[in-house]
């Protein structure tokens, strides 16, 4: 390896393990860590490794090897061959790009040095994984299964570049993407049948014995053949002693090294599409760091937004209005009525046939539909939340231009909150409808479907004021501590920053389990008076639900008013 | 120093630099101008080796860089526009660094010899996340100015620097061109660029519009014998179609 290569790689580890340790001496990164640390080890190696990874499948050590191997081989034909749409890149960090292009560095070094600083990466994905499937508690075994995956891992990384060189070399010949993957769509159809042919061709075992069929096709027919460099690489992940495991490593790193070889002597040009692909990855990083996080790419063409906005009236609204558009204006609103018209269409059609007798297929159908709605529901009680405190914090990081605006710090967040927790509490009203819809399927029961409906409209009801709730929370944090919880820092990783977002995390449900006392306690309040007053089951619901909601979105109104006093005296340089 | 002849680079269909032919030679500091979008960054990543042209011959030095690539760049080098740093290098390490890239033999000699040049002795041990980015810029001349390249490409060197700044980066580029290095300058600031360059390329649509010394180009750009800014010229030949 270069020199000057192995400089920067060693220098760099030793001084950012010595920046990270030094700053421990901030309380803010201690606590993080201790915490941080504290969840690694009691979520990965208590929880994860000693319950969930037991107890051991109970594959017999062959068709261990069949099902890795064959995991293997999807994973390297998906991921090499047929996923691949961009030209040739390796991934280098910009600094990496303005110091080795331009330096009397050949290919084959700039390729070896992307390499080696993969290995760390490498080495923390083989251990999680080893930890995970519960082999550490089987003494050195584990090593085995570590130096398996750490192997495989390296020869599918160096056949994933590979392939991308190959794949360029073919596109510059003029070979379509759509004619690759139409002709691996074929290869693999091609592969299906082989495959049913040859079951056909051996006697069928039980069809229980899922291990022994299983045993059968890949020691037959095509996959035979295909899956045999792949078994040699996982062989060693199930060696039982030292001698077993060097004798299957062998042809293991024998693989790994065929691949090195392949890729370094591969001459194919990566450096445009690698400064292409590291200035995408710096504009999401500090899109990342200023709040404003995307998860894909959007396009730059203008939006249609969603009302006229007038020149004058509540300024709310006009940050409303920015808020929808940066959602996607009229474009996001159709595409979303779509998927919900179609939603509600299937739902209805599942729900009718579901009734009819010997259709369980859309009963299944109909509980699958309604989980995936509630899950739904669920995952977003939390992100709205987070998005809403997202776009106001993004806010924060153009404080300078938002403080010269003529407009009281609770319209400003009042403003930015209120965009995303419309449209979220939307979503959430549209995916619990259906939910609650697709229930009657499997609740006959009058009197249970009457609770049922009062349940999802005190839900309703109580979605907008707890996502408000939920997203002025960390942006109340973000504000009183900015220096604890910077946006810049979403992008940064480390066990301190981990614990540093399980504090904030525990931190806000604390708050809202708080939060919550006042509603429940009147809302039981006005239930048990309404009882008195020998009001029926569901006025008393009602009741006691409307004043919860109004306590709830009295609170919010309150939590508004000093997220704005907040804002109005935040002062960005105490940062 | 720097010899090109034909170069030409496409990105698919669409010709980023084409046909694009010039010299520069030792002790020549050349202003390369153009509307944005003209093929200024593609063009100097090209002759730095970055990426490779489409067609076209590049010469460093005396050395092919399609042919002898590693002796070419041994000879160069380049500033991009903004000073990229190693987030856990110190400012010393990177010179270091630097000049192992390079082989150099007398690094840590030459290196405080540039740290007292750049005003950066005080900062030698700290990591780039403390400097300015006037500060960073600084570091990256003194690691191009490290291996003592005799071709020096400067992509947009002055954007952001304060007036001091400015200048003292202005000297520097000056005083490596009377030292007899070739530099070839891609910048906006047109005003700088007659201060430091004899001579001036301006391109657009990847294509040369003029080639020159400066008086050269005022004198094919004056109408009725008065002197023309470069400004002037570029607006001329930028504004023909709107710079588009």
């Amino acid at each position: 390896m270069n020199a000057a290569l192995r400089y920067l790689l060693l220098r760099s580890l030793v001084n950012s393990v010595r920046t990270r340790l030094l700053r421990l001496r901030q309380p803010k990164y201690l606590i993080g860590a201790v915490l941080g640390g504290a969840y690694f080890y009691f979520y990965f190696y208590k929880l994860l490794g000693q319950n969930l990874g037991s107890p051991r499948p109970a594959l017999p050590p062959e068709a261990l090897t069949a099902v890795w191997a064959l995991a293997l081989f999807g994973a390297t034909l998906f991921l090499s061959w047929v996923l691949p749409a961009s030209r040739a890149a390796l991934a280098f960090s910009e600094a990496e790009m303005a110091f080795l292009f331009p330096a009397p560095l050949s290919r084959r070094a700039l390729v070896i040095h992307k390499l080696l600083r993969s290995q760390f990466a490498m080495l923390m994905l083989s251990a999680l994984m080893t930890l995970i499937t519960g082999r550490f508690r089987e003494g050195p075994q584990a090593w085995f299964a570590m130096g398996t995956l750490w192997v495989a891992l390296n020869t599918l990384n160096m056949h994933r570049i590979g392939a991308s060189f190959a794949l360029q070399r073919l596109r510059e010949r003029g070979l379509a993407d759509w004619k690759r993957r139409l002709a691996f769509l074929l290869a693999a159809a091609a592969l299906a049948l082989g495959i049913e042919w040859t079951r056909r061709s051996f006697t069928v075992p039980p069809a229980q014995d899922t291990a022994a069929l299983l045993h059968q096709l890949v020691n037959n027919g095509p996959l035979r053949y295909l899956l045999a460099p792949f078994k040699i690489m996982v062989a060693p992940f199930v060696a039982h002693d030292l001698a077993g495991f060097a004798l299957a490593i062998l042809p293991a790193l024998g693989i790994m090294a065929a691949h090195f070889i392949w890729v370094i002597a591969a001459d194919t040009s990566f450096e445009e599409a690698s400064i292409a692909a590291a200035q995408r990855r710096a504009t999401f990083l500090t899109a990342v760091q200023s709040g404003g996080m995307r998860i894909t790419s959007r396009s730059a063409k203008s939006r249609t937004p969603l009302w006229r906005l007038r020149p004058t009236g509540f300024a709310p609204l006009a940050l409303m209005w920015k808020s929808a558009l940066k959602m996607g204006g009229r474009r996001t609103l159709a595409w979303w009525s779509a998927m919900f018209a179609t939603l509600a269409v299937t739902a209805w059609f599942v729900r009718n046939h579901a009734n009819q007798q010997g259709a369980d297929g859309f009963s299944i159908a109909a509980v699958i539909i309604g989980i995936i709605c509630y899950i739904a529901v669920l995952l977003s009680l939390v992100l709205v939340g987070q998005t809403a405190s997202g776009q106001l914090r993004h806010g924060m990081t153009m404080m300078d231009l938002l403080k010269t605006y003529p407009i009281p710090g609770w319209k400003l967040a009042l403003g930015e909150l209120l965009g995303p927790v419309i449209a979220g509490t939307l979503l959430q009203w549209c995916a619990l409808a259906v939910g609650g819809y697709l229930a009657t399927t499997l609740i006959r029961d009058p009197a249970a479907m009457a609770g049922l409906t009062v349940a999802f409209c005190i839900g309703g009801l109580l979605l907008p004021v707890f996502n408000v709730g939920m997203a002025i929370l960390p942006s109340v944090a973000a504000l009183m501590f900015p220096g604890w919880f910077k946006p810049q820092d979403a992008a940064q990783r480390g066990i301190e920053q981990t614990g540093l977002r399980l504090v904030m995390g525990v931190g806000q449900l604390l708050a809202i389990v708080l939060a919550m006392l006042p509603p429940l306690f009147f809302g039981a309040c006005a239930w048990f008076a309404s009882a008195r007053l020998g009001l029926p089951l569901p006025w008393q619901a009602a009741t006691s639900a409307m004043t919860a909601a109004f306590v709830f979105a009295l609170e919010a109104a309150l939590g508004i008013a000093w997220l704005g006093t907040l804002y109005d005296q935040y002062d960005g340089s105490e940062e | 120093m720097i010899a090109t002849d034909g170069l030409t680079k496409f990105y698919g269909d669409f010709a980023a630099v084409r046909g694009l032919s010039f010299a520069v030679r030792g002790g020549e500091v050349m202003g390369l101008v153009g509307p944005n979008g003209a093929g200024k960054t593609t063009a100097l990543r090209c002759l730095a080796g970055i990426i490779p042209p489409t067609s076209g011959a590049v010469i460093i030095a005396g050395h092919d860089m399609a042919l002898d690539p590693l002796g070419a760049k041994q000879e160069l080098a380049f500033f991009p526009d903004e000073p990229r740093l190693f987030d856990y290098l110190t400012v010393r390490q990177h010179l270091e660094f630097t000049g192992r890239l390079y082989q150099m033999k007398d690094t840590r000699q030459h290196a405080e010899e540039l740290l007292g040049m750049l005003d950066l002795k005080d900062k030698a041990d700290v990591l780039p996340a403390e400097l300015s980015r006037g500060m960073k810029q600084k570091v990256a001349l003194a690691c191009g100015f490290l291996h003592r390249p005799k071709v020096m490409f400067f992509d947009e060197p002055l954007t952001g620097l304060d007036p001091l700044a400015i200048r003292r980066t202005k000297d520097i580029i000056m005083q490596q061109a009377k030292q007899g290095v070739a530099i070839l300058i891609s910048s906006h600031l047109l005003h700088l660029l007659e201060e430091v360059c004899s001579h001036v390329l301006i391109i657009k649509r990847g294509e040369k519009a003029a080639y020159g010394t400066l008086t050269q180009i005022r004198s094919q750009f004056s109408t009725d014998g008065t002197e023309v800014s470069l400004e002037e010229i570029f607006i001329r030949i930028a504004g023909e179609d709107g710079g588009k």
